[in-house]
This record gives structure tokens, sequence and C-alpha cells, in this order.
């Protein structure tokens, strides 16, 4: 959208989806705000670049399509450990939603038994829905629930707070990147099976894996069994990106008419749709946070629940 | 491939260590404190609940004793009332009883003496005619009866007289 | 041509996708509905039931969708 892609031909569609994802760099919109350091682990070796420029001007690397590539022999190095645009926006939202939790922290250290007042009430609500909604009726082990409460309280907040800073006009969507939504279904995936794990021991939850019918159906369903329940993870994990992403290209797609018609006359229509779609995506940041941690505590709860 | 659904192995990396240190962090400092809170503020609210209804409870003993003790004062006072009342009456009773038996007394008392008066007075008139009639026959007679035979006569008359009398 | 195939099938395939996840949806939508109204009392739960067989099925239509953009958006 910006000028330093307007020379882009062909595929504009393709281009303007590249903006959404992962970046070398600080971005607000499509404007670079600041270089970030270039970590590349590469044939058992740490290489570290205060930034882009600084890893061309050492000569072993160099930048092709957004990707530090060897200049020998123009392969990928073996592992890219940059920190990138989301993960500096990860770091944004932590800092923000730290900030708030911790000052509502405060409230509560300085008066506990004081009515909630203004944000406090608003988190303090949050936070007893997922305690007594949420958490707490999917997870029949009191120890368990209560143990894994702070992760469910994490995860929901971390992904609200990813989602909102995404729709923060100039801001990028973490949780719109497939592998921060599979580091935290990962996360979740070791909750559900530790969880499990920890409820039942480890004889029963093999046993779980068997389906629980007769033992010489165990060849059909075993192999059922572990692919949904890795199929969770990945439903979760694509789940939160492609809600996060699809407001995106709606957006980016009702913005496109505009340039695909040629003609400023649209823009009325794309403007009134957009701001509806902002409106359904605001929403969505929150469902689709919500959702994430349900389907966790369900998929938890019907990993650790006796066999019938 | 597009950019956007390029998986990269740094940003799941970042990520879960993003992730893990928050959770730490936030369950330290954040969850902990907060969690307690709540359970504090809600422990006081259920034994607040707790004590109210309690105090209720006890108040309602205490209404359910007062309302029977009024009531068992109330009964104590009608028996009193009945009590006096029967009492009252009875003495009103007695006293007209003792009334009427004065009464009683005082008239017959009152009779007799009357009987007696009049029997005085007979007893009286019947000597005094007696004698009138005695004087007057022998004055009308001059001494030609014998007196005591005269005296006879009238004097049989004269019972003759009280019998029909 | 093959690149216009391949975004005929990516419009193709969104719209069978959209469809049967319209379907899904609105069928949940109305049983939640009923049960919300036949059994008010337990309309919260319905909800929470709902939003998670909600997400099942789009869970399922993004998937699709994925693959359609991956249709769509190629270039070679």
């Amino acid at each position: 959208m910006s000028a330093a892609h307007a020379e882009h031909t062909g595929n504009v569609f393709a281009h303007l989806l590249a903006e959404l994802g992962d970046h070398h760099g600080f971005y607000v919109g499509p404007y670079k705000v600041a270089s970030l350091p270039i970590i590349l682990w590469d044939e058992g070796r740490l290489h570290i670049y205060p930034s882009a420029t600084a890893m061309e001007a050492a000569g072993l690397y160099r930048m092709v399509e957004g990707h530090p590539v060897r200049v020998a022999d123009g392969h990928r190095p073996t592992l890219d450990l940059s920190i990138t645009n989301l993960v500096v926006y990860q770091w944004l939202g932590m800092l923000l939603l730290g900030l708030v939790l911790w000052r509502t922290v405060q409230r509560y250290r300085r008066a506990p038994l004081q009515a909630p007042r203004g944000l406090q009430n608003a988190i303090e609500a949050v936070v007893v829905f997922l305690r007594d909604q949420v958490v707490s009726p999917n997870i029949s082990s009191r120890r368990l629930a209560n143990g894994l409460l702070p992760y469910f309280l994490t995860l929901f907040f971390f992904i609200l707070v990813l989602n909102l800073l995404g729709l923060v006009p100039g801001g990028h969507t973490a949780t719109g990147s497939l592998a921060v939504t599979g580091a935290l279904a990962l996360t979740a995936f070791v909750v559900i099976n530790g969880g499990a794990i920890a409820t039942l021991g480890f004889k029963k939850w093999l046993g779980h894996l068997l389906g629980g019918g007769p033992l010489w159906l165990s060849p059909i369903l075993l192999p059922i069994e572990i692919i949904g329940m890795f199929a969770k993870a990945f439903a979760l994990c694509v789940r939160l990106f492609a809600n996060m992403t699809a407001g995106h290209i709606a957006l980016l797609s009702l913005v496109g008419l505009i340039f695909f018609f040629g003609t400023v006359l649209i823009a009325p229509v794309s403007v009134a749709f957009s701001v509806f779609v902002y409106a359904l995506e605001t929403l969505v940041a929150f469902l689709q946070a919500y959702i994430f941690t349900i389907l966790t505590a369900v998929f938890l709860g019907l990993a650790s629940e006796e066999q019938h | 491939m597009p950019n956007f659904l390029e998986v990269s192995p740094g940003l799941i990396f970042w990520t879960l260590v993003n992730f893990s240190i928050f959770l730490v962090l936030l369950a330290r400092f954040v969850w902990k404190p907060l969690l307690a809170a709540l359970q504090q503020r809600e422990q006081q609210i259920a034994e607040a609940l707790r004590s109210a209804e309690q105090a209720r409870h006890d108040a309602e003993q205490l209404l359910q004793q007062a309302q029977q003790q009024l009531q068992e004062a109330q009964q104590e006072m009608q028996r009193l009332i009945r009590e006096g009342k029967q009492q009252a009456d009875a003495f009103l009773r007695e006293a007209a009883e003792k009334a009427e038996q004065l009464k009683r007394q005082k008239l017959e008392e009152a009779e007799r003496e009357l009987h007696r008066q009049i029997e005085r007075a007979y007893t009286q008139l019947y000597t005094e005619i007696a004698d009138l009639v005695l004087e007057g026959t022998a004055r009308l007679i001059q001494q030609t009866l014998d007196p005591a035979a005269h005296r006879r006569l009238v004097e049989s008359f004269l019972a003759e007289v009280a019998r029909h009398n | 041509m093959e690149l216009g195939l391949a975004w005929l099938a990516a419009g193709i395939g969104v719209g069978i996708s959209v469809l049967g996840a319209g379907t899904g949806i609105g069928r949940l939508g109305a049983a939640a509905l009923e049960a919300a109204s036949r059994q008010p009392e337990i309309a919260g739960e319905t909800r929470t039931l709902m939003l998670i067989a909600a997400a099942l099925i789009e869970g399922i239509a993004l998937i699709a969708c994925i693959v359609c953009i991956l249709l769509a958006v190629k270039t070679a």
C-alpha cells in the first residue's frame, strides 16, 4: 500500500498479503521504524548482528526477499532466531498488559477487601469468568484446575492483547502468524496431555489412546486417537491464525476494491464495509481469545476424564 | 507460499520464550496476589453472609421468644381478670345474700314485733272492753247479777270472739 | 491458463466451504436459540456450547479457506 510497494506488478493481492507476514525490523503500518538484531544459528555457529545492514556489511549473509541467505551458496541458515517485528509486538503487548495488570494488583495490595473499581472491575470480571465458567466446569480435578488457572489466564490475556494490538492502526497482529499461534497451540498441547497424564497417570493415559474400545479395535483407533490429539492442537493454531488474518484480508480486499475499480467513487462503500469489518474484528479479537482458552480447557477436560 | 503463511522456527522459539517468561512473571506477581485477594474477598463475603444469616436467625428466635412471652403475659392477664371478676362476683353475690338475709330477718322481726303489738293491743282492748262491758252492764242492770257469774259469761263470750277473730 | 484455473478453483472452493460453514453455523444458531428460549435458565451454558461448536465448524471452514488462499496467491 505504501509508496515502496507501488512498483509491484502482477499479483497485487499476493503482495498485499505479504504485508501481513513477519519482517526483519520494527514496522508501524508499512513504515520501518527501527532495525532489529539478527541472530542466526548456522552450522553450529551463532552469528549475531545488530541490524540487517550490519549483517550485509559483514559479508557472510545478505537479505533476499526479506530473509537472510548465505552469500556463499544462496541457502538459508539452519535456524533464523532473529528478533523480528512480531517478536517486538509481543513484547509491546506484554509490556502494556503487564503494566495494566501490575497497576490492578497494586490496588488489590492496598485494599484487598474493597469493591473493585474501573479497570480493576473489568479485569476482575474476566478473571472470575475464566475461573468459574471456563476452567472450573471443564477440569474436574480441583487441584489441577487451580494449578493451571494461571496458565489459562495468561493465555487469554496474551492472545487478547496481541489481537487488540493488531487492531490499533499501524499495529501488526502477532496472532496473525502461524508460528505464534503454533507456539501457543504447542503450549496447549503440552498442557492438555501433561494435565491428562497428571490426572490419569501414564498408564491410563495410554489406555485413553487405545480409544476405549475392545482391544482388537485398537490398531484402527490408535492412529485416529493420535491424529486427533495433534489435530486438536493444529485446529487451535489454525483457527486463531485464520480468524485474525481473515479480518485483515477482508479489510485489504475492501480497500483494494478502490484500486481494482480505479475510481474514488467506490470509496464510500469500501469505507462503510471496512468500518463494519473492523467492528467485527474487535468482537472476534475477544471471541477468539476466549475460544482458544475454553477449547484448551475443554480438550484438557476430555483428555483427562475417566473411561466410561 | 506467501510470506504470511510461512512458519518460521525463530518466531516459534521466541513466542515460546516470551510466553513462558510472561506466564512465570504473571503467575508470580499478578495472578497469585489477585486470586488470593479474590478468594479472601469471597471468603469475607461468605463469612458476612453467614453471620448475617446467623443474626437473622437469632433475631427471629428473639422475636419468637418475645412473642411467646407477650402471649403468656396476655394469658396471665386474662386469667387475673377472670379471677378478679369471679371474686368480685362472689363477693357481690355474698353481699347480696347477706343483705337479703338481713332484710328478711328484719322483716321477720318487724312482723313478729307487729304481731306482738297487735296481740298486746288486742289483749288490752279485750280487757278494756270486758271492763267497759262489765261496768256498762252493771250500770245497766244495777248489780242484778252476781259479778262473778257475770264475768264468767263475758269472758266466755270474748273467748268466742277471739276464736272467731 | 494454469493460473486462471487456480484462481477459479480458489473462488469455487471458498464458495463451497462457506456454504457448508454457513449452513452449519445457521443450524447451530437455530438450535441454540430454540434451546435458550425453551430453557432460559441454562441460556449461559447453551451459549458457551454454541460458541465452542461454532468455533469447531469455523475451524474447518478456515482450513478450507487457507487452501483456497494458497490457490489464489499461486504465482507460477
